[in-house]
């Protein structure tokens, strides 16, 4: 689909599973597949989207690819600026320090993610300081040019992450995000925290940093207009696995996966004008440490047969570049974003 | 006198908190009319009151906030002349009565109102008990049935469990059960799908409509999602800094919405399936510090409409801009000429009811 | 880099349009205001200072010397200056009268009677026994002092007959140093080794943990007569003083180093320490810039809570004998003399020292509180 070379990060069959231990001698009786074979790639300068519900393991495997967390199997192919190939899931400690020049994180809530004993030239300072790149008057030049592109004035640098509004500290950490001037970032609901209106602005700030860059993201939301918005593809995850993945005009719409289309209906509309009936899916998320039998969609899945819930059905390219994982996947003809 | 259409009319109502650092007036002024059976949807962003206005209807309002003006008109117990819950002592048992039996609240958050150390059963048959003249046998009876109301899978057996062991969605469906058990007229609703995941709020969306049907209550929605409020709402009122800007019903607000501040939000979310490329609209800045006000429209620093000289220095006043169609904005004052005289603040939905 | 541009596009633009100009104060000041707050605390905190200042000028306030005996005067009552005299005349100075002790002859008491025929004004600001403040600062300067052969006790004197009043104030200087002594240095270990535990984890971690639930675990006082009848008796008073300070921290470390562990653990995972970590920041740094400074005022509070129970251990092992030692006294030693119920009764003055202990504690512990409230300052 996209050629090899222009391909930023290639993740290839993670699995990040986390051992359930019983008894006294702390026996493993079971695994938690938090992330459970996924595979994906981000072709250089795009954003792709990964959405799921609470719990699908979508955080963890931006922090499995981010190796904050041990990936239990499967490889992460870096494409460094300065190094080349590199998989993060088995790299060395020098290696990583290296990479995470090119690789930082925003993260959900901008409450928690800066420290608030320290101050803006403390904060955006400190990868700057950590890679001997700048200190001093430099230091504070730099930092003072990182506020400005993100809209925010460089005489505040002094000051804490208190006295500025979610918006605001949502800025000061893309601007940490950018200080060492990466090509990648994984960026974990970093709107959900906002208001509406301040979505919006930080929605086109991650775009323009984008274009002025040349970044590349991955983008994780549980709101499918947003992710529909900045995403040039979208990855579905349900339950750990990945169930559809495309470019995004074609999943949403023409969804391959019937928990797509499930969570298309559910999107509630800004639009009076449009039917409010729309049977939404019935059942509840399962549990990771117990998921169902064969596909784990097929309990609340109104396609589901008798093959669905004792085969699983692996990820299989049903049109070029669009991936589901649905025993059915070409036969179903499920409903797009506008057909509700 | 004939029996009100409304079951609640809320007219000028303040509450203000005396804080440290000044007052903050959280609600400035709010009117609004809940009819029978109706839905308003109270639409706004993080700190414009929307959730205070629901608190100081239930009275639950806790010093340093104080009600400091208005009158809270409800008509369910007294349909002709109405109680002015403004004027009840906040800790009465009348109010007490009041809240659960007459007026019901759901929260975001669902462990706010669970108490983690009982069943589920024994505290929707708490609530029933209280309120109502009933054996325990009997209060246990409703409890089952409100939990197949709510389309609780086996209510005999959930009725036994723990809300710890129970999904985001089925505690906000104990809650909501827990709510209407002693069948309540009018329902607030205080962000109550925020917290869940899309699936799940579509299905508990779906079963506050079904249940209003059902049931006939009114519901008080505060939301600060379009979409969610597109689906709920018949009424709605957008909030801002503690003022209603704008009020109409649903379809006249979305297909033509008059104040900036309303147009500004439906243009700044990406609207799904139309994915437009490129950059969304903005609302430049954000909403100042309540202990801070503009002075005039407090939405003039951030209006693309501004108006030197009249915008950041008179208020303007909630009009009729067209039939049923109400907006504070003086963009529309001259529009609204013929209904100018109305004094303010004109409560849309009585004309004609006096 | 680009440089900072001249048509900037919208998503920058008025960003910061409206930052508060009010919540512009550092955290510092924050922590301030909200302890301000808190009224029992801030009374606390200047009983606290009156007391350390006292004890620190132990030898002005007292009109007599740690050592200094009056034989004449063993188990005295107070002797208060009087304003008003035999005949009833009013005084604006103080004054006392010289008292002639005698012993009954019948009943073995001694008894007191005044010599009313000389007034011995109180002076202020007077000369009188010399003394030393901090170990170098001579002088003979008391706060109070009347002329031989007349006498003020103001909270009577012990059985060798020295003035508990000047006595209290030197014991003072111990009682309220062994805790901070003691603290400190449980706060160094503690501290460090709850750090290591809660960010490394791992077997050290198992095995501090393991070793402060035994210490916990011993009933305190036990443990401490058994600490203290270690220190050797040849030791001087100060390498005493010392000695008792670690045998207070080291049954009190592991209570601190736990709630360090505890804190230092939660942090571990916060967002913004996850952050350094992708920055690629050291171990060192994330301790000492991220971990330290977030539960650093925690510490504290901690630290502020425990010096009651170090300055009650000091009492305790005092009052029983094997903690401070004569010359020396500590609050703790002067009521030892208050032991039997016979003194009690006969000596109620004795226990004095008592209400300064409970004074001192009540004291820690508001400020305790407010040191708690200022240490979140962005709690509601």
């Amino acid at each position: 689909m996209v050629d090899e070379g222009r391909v930023v990060l290639k993740v290839q069959n993670l699995k990040k599973y986390y051992p359930i231990t019983a008894g006294l001698l702390r026996r493993v009786v079971g695994h938690v597949k938090a992330v459970d074979d996924v595979t994906f790639s981000i072709p250089e300068r795009t954003t792709l989207g990964l959405v799921g519900e609470s719990g699908c393991g979508k955080t963890t495997a931006a922090h499995t690819i981010m190796r904050g967390l041990e990936p239990t199997g499967g490889k992460v192919v870096f494409h460094d600026r300065q190094l080349g190939a590199v998989d993060l899931a088995t790299a060395d400690k020098d290696t990583l320090y290296q990479v995470r020049r090119n690789m930082q994180m925003v993260f959900q809530d901008p409450n928690s993610s800066l420290n608030p004993r320290m101050t803006l030239l403390d904060l955006i300072g400190e990868p700057l300081l950590v890679y001997k790149q700048a200190k001093g008057q430099e230091l504070i030049d730099r930092v003072a040019e990182l506020l400005k592109h993100v809209g925010l004035r460089p005489e505040y640098m002094r000051r804490f992450p208190h006295a500025f509004s979610g918006g605001q500290r949502q800025r000061i950490g893309i601007a940490r995000a950018l200080a060492l001037n990466p090509q990648f970032i994984v960026a974990d609901e970093p709107t959900s925290a906002l208001d509406v209106s301040i979505q919006a602005q930080t929605l086109n700030l991650l775009q323009d940093l984008q274009d002025e860059f040349s970044l590349s993201y991955l983008f994780i939301a549980h709101d499918l207009s947003v992710v529909e918005h900045i995403s040039d593809f979208v990855a579905v995850m349900y339950v750990g696995k990945l169930v559809e993945r495309a470019d995004t005009h074609r999943l949403y719409h023409n969804p391959k996966h019937p928990y797509t289309e499930a969570l298309l209906s559910s999107i509630p509309r800004p639009d009076p004008t449009t039917s409010k009936k729309r049977a939404p899916i019935k059942g509840e998320l399962p549990d990771p440490a117990n998921p169902p039998t064969g596909c784990y969609f097929h309990p609340r899945c109104p396609y589901a047969e008798a093959l669905c819930s004792h085969e699983e059905p692996p990820l299989q390219e049903v049109e070029p570049g669009h991936y589901a994982a649905c025993h059915f996947a070409d036969k179903l003809s499920l409903r797009g974003v506008n057909d509700f | 006198m004939a029996a009100k259409s409304n079951i609640l009319e809320v007219s000028d109502l303040k509450t203000h908190f005396f804080t440290e650092q000044g007052v903050v007036p959280a609600v400035d002024g709010v009117s609004f009319q809940i009819k029978r059976g109706g839905t308003l949807g109270v639409l706004g962003e993080s700190g414009c009151g929307k959730s205070v206005t629901g608190f100081s209807i239930l009275r639950l309002v806790r010093p340093p906030g104080e009600i400091v003006a208005g009158q809270i008109l409800y008509y369910g117990r007294d349909a002709v002349n109405g109680d002015d819950l403004a004027q009840i002592d906040a800790t009465s048992e009348e109010m007490r009565q009041m809240r659960g039996s007459e007026i019901a609240m759901v929260f975001q958050e669902p462990m706010t109102s669970l108490d983690p150390l009982f069943t589920v059963g024994n505290q929707i048959m708490e609530a029933i008990l209280y309120h109502q003249d009933v054996s325990k046998a009997e209060a246990r009876k409703i409890a089952i049935e409100m939990l197949d109301k709510v389309r609780m899978p086996q209510p005999r057996e959930m009725i036994k469990k723990y809300p710890h062991q129970l999904s985001g969605g089925m505690r906000q469906r104990v809650v909501i059960a827990m709510a209407l058990s002693c069948r309540p007229k009018l329902l607030i609703a205080d962000e109550p799908t925020t917290a869940l995941d899309v699936t799940t709020e579509a299905q508990i969306l779906e079963l506050m409509r079904e249940l209003q049907e059902e049931l006939g209550m009114a519901i008080m929605f505060i939301t600060h999602d379009l979409g969610v409020i597109a689906e709920m709402a018949e009424e709605v009122a957008v909030m801002y800094l503690g003022k209603v800007v704008e009020q109409s019903d649903i379809e006249s607000l979305f297909t033509d919405p008059q104040h900036p501040y309303t147009k500004a939000l439906m243009q700044s979310i990406p609207k799904v399936g139309q994915k437009a490329e490129g950059r969304l609209e903005t609302i430049r800045g954000m909403v100042p510090s309540p202990r801070n006000i503009p002075t005039g429209c407090p939405f003039h620093p951030r209006c693309a409409s501004f108006m030197q000289g009249i915008c950041d220095t008179k208020l303007p006043q909630l009009k009729q801009s067209k039939p049923g169609h109400w907006v504070s904005c003086f963009l529309y004052e001259d529009g609204g000429g013929s209904h100018s005289s109305t004094p303010p603040p004109a409560p849309p939905q009585s004309i004609g009811e006096g | 880099m680009v440089a900072s541009g001249d048509i900037m596009p919208d998503s920058i633009v008025g960003a910061d349009l409206d930052t508060v100009e009010t919540d512009v104060i550092s955290v510092r000041r924050l922590m301030w205001l909200r302890f301000k707050r808190n009224r029992l605390a801030l009374i606390g905190s200047i009983v606290l200072v009156f007391m350390y200042l006292a004890a620190i000028f132990a030898g002005f306030i007292g009109p007599y010397g740690l050592r200094e005996t009056h034989e004449k005067f063993p188990a005295s009552p107070p002797l208060l200056p009087r304003f008003v005299d035999e005949e009833g005349n009013f005084s604006f100075r103080p004054f006392v009268y010289a008292m002639e002790s005698k012993v009954d002859p019948a009943t073995f008491k001694r008894i007191l009677t005044p010599n009313t025929e000389v007034k011995y004004y109180v002076h202020f600001f007077a000369r009188g026994t010399p003394y030393t403040i901090l170990g170098f600062i001579e002088s003979d300067l008391h706060l109070f002092h009347v002329d031989e052969p007349a006498k003020v006790f103001l909270l009577g004197t012990d059985k060798q007959g020295r003035d508990l009043f000047s006595r209290i104030f030197y014991g003072a200087q111990v009682s309220l140093t062994v805790g901070l002594v003691g603290v400190s240095l449980s706060l160094i270990f503690g501290t460090l080794i709850g750090i290591a535990g809660g960010y490394f984890g791992g077997l050290f971690d198992d095995v501090s943990q393991r070793i402060i639930e035994v210490l916990i675990s011993f009933p305190q006082i036990p443990l401490w007569l058994a600490l203290a009848a270690l220190i050797p008796p040849t030791w001087s008073s100060v390498q005493r003083f010392f000695a008792i300070s670690i045998v207070l921290s080291l049954v009190n470390w592991g209570g601190l180093s736990r709630q360090v562990r505890g804190m230092v653990y939660a942090l571990r995972e916060e967002d913004y320490v996850i952050a350094a970590r992708y920055a690629s920041a050291s171990d060192w740094r994330i301790i000492t810039r991220h971990l330290l400074p977030n539960t650093l005022s925690h510490i504290l509070v901690i630290a502020t809570i425990s010096i009651p129970a170090m300055i009650l251990g000091e009492t305790a092992l005092s009052f029983l004998g094997l903690g401070i030692q004569p010359p020396m006294t500590s609050w703790g030693l002067l009521l030892n003399q208050a032991q039997h119920t016979r003194v009690l009764i006969q000596q109620p003055w004795l226990l004095t020292p008592a209400l300064f202990v409970v004074a001192s504690i009540i004291s820690f512990n508001f400020l305790g509180d407010g040191l708690r409230d200022a240490a979140d300052p962005f709690a509601n």
